[in-house]
């Protein structure tokens, strides 16, 4: 399984529920039970969704007393910045990779040729 | 052994990305734009073999390639062609599926040949920083600069795993 940070925010990112869970969380820490009121599932779906966001470092869960939350975390995607850089990133690989390739095709590995 | 220079300009949603390949410009657009050519270097390594599922060439002719991680998760990156102006500029729209979908990105890319090198210079525009900040980062701090720092933390880790 892929546990580099920047997987574990994509997979988190990569579904509706989590990226509504997180927009309400912009707007201020509330509780599961509020997290889970404009969906329509069951508080244990919802628990599993804030599992993975918490797993990929995007929010907390604390304890105040008796009252328990979930914060967005200033981790790994604060902000949509975020995306840019992990766009920034794969490109950089892509052009190193490509970079690479490239001489690989001029030694004769190319099995494109016109 | 990092020749690439990437530009971030304050207050732009844009990126600017440069580099010189030691390679005919002909060769590089065929890399760049061939299905069993770009499956060998596009892609994050950290997240799998990448399968190019489709690449359709021309104006309004769709991309879609994805990535596999060893847990089974798909990521898919998708979009369209724009402009395909072989061989010296292509412009097309960049997308992850499922995952800011409603956030334009177009990439614009240039390839020039020098004395038998190729000169690559991209610049990808993203929405308005606006618009960026306002879908989750609202009432939050904004922090571009450490992000980033971590951004290039995370890579080094990338890098060298």
């Amino acid at each position: 399984m892929a546990t580099d940070p920047l997987s574990l925010t994509f997979a988190a990112l990569a579904d509706p529920t989590r990226r509504a869970i997180l927009a309400r969380l912009a707007q201020g820490q509330t509780s599961v039970g509020e997290l889970a009121a404009p969906h329509q599932m069951s508080l244990a779906a919802v628990s599993k969704h804030i599992k993975v966001l918490e797993t990929a470092g995007l929010i907390a869960r604390e304890k105040d007393a008796q009252y328990r939350y979930c914060k967005l975390q200033a981790g790994p995607l604060k902000d949509l910045d975020g995306w840019m850089d992990a766009y920034r990133g794969l490109w950089r690989d892509n052009l190193d990779q490509l970079d690479a390739y490239l001489a690989d095709m001029q030694r004769g590995d190319d099995t494109g040729k016109q | 052994m990092n020749k690439m220079l990437v530009e971030t300009p304050e207050g732009e949603p844009i990126i600017r990305m440069s580099r010189t390949f030691d390679a005919p410009r002909a060769l590089v657009w065929r890399a760049w734009t061939r299905p069993e050519h770009v499956a060998r270097w596009w892609g994050s390594r950290a997240m799998g073999a990448t399968r190019v599922v489709k690449l359709d060439l021309r104006p309004g002719g769709e991309w879609r390639f994805e990535q596999t991680t060893p847990d089974g998760t798909v990521f898919a990156f998708i979009g369209k062609y724009i402009e395909v102006d072989e061989p010296e500029r292509l412009v097309n729209t960049f997308a992850l599926e499922g995952m800011f979908e409603d956030k334009t990105v177009i990439e614009t890319h240039r390839f020039e040949e020098i004395d038998g090198r190729t000169h690559y210079s991209g610049v990808t525009r993203f929405d308005s920083i606006e618009d960026r900040d306002g879908m989750v980062a609202s009432g939050m701090e904004a922090g571009a600069q450490e992000s980033m720092n971590q951004l290039e933390e995370l890579l080094g880790e990338l890098v060298s795993a």
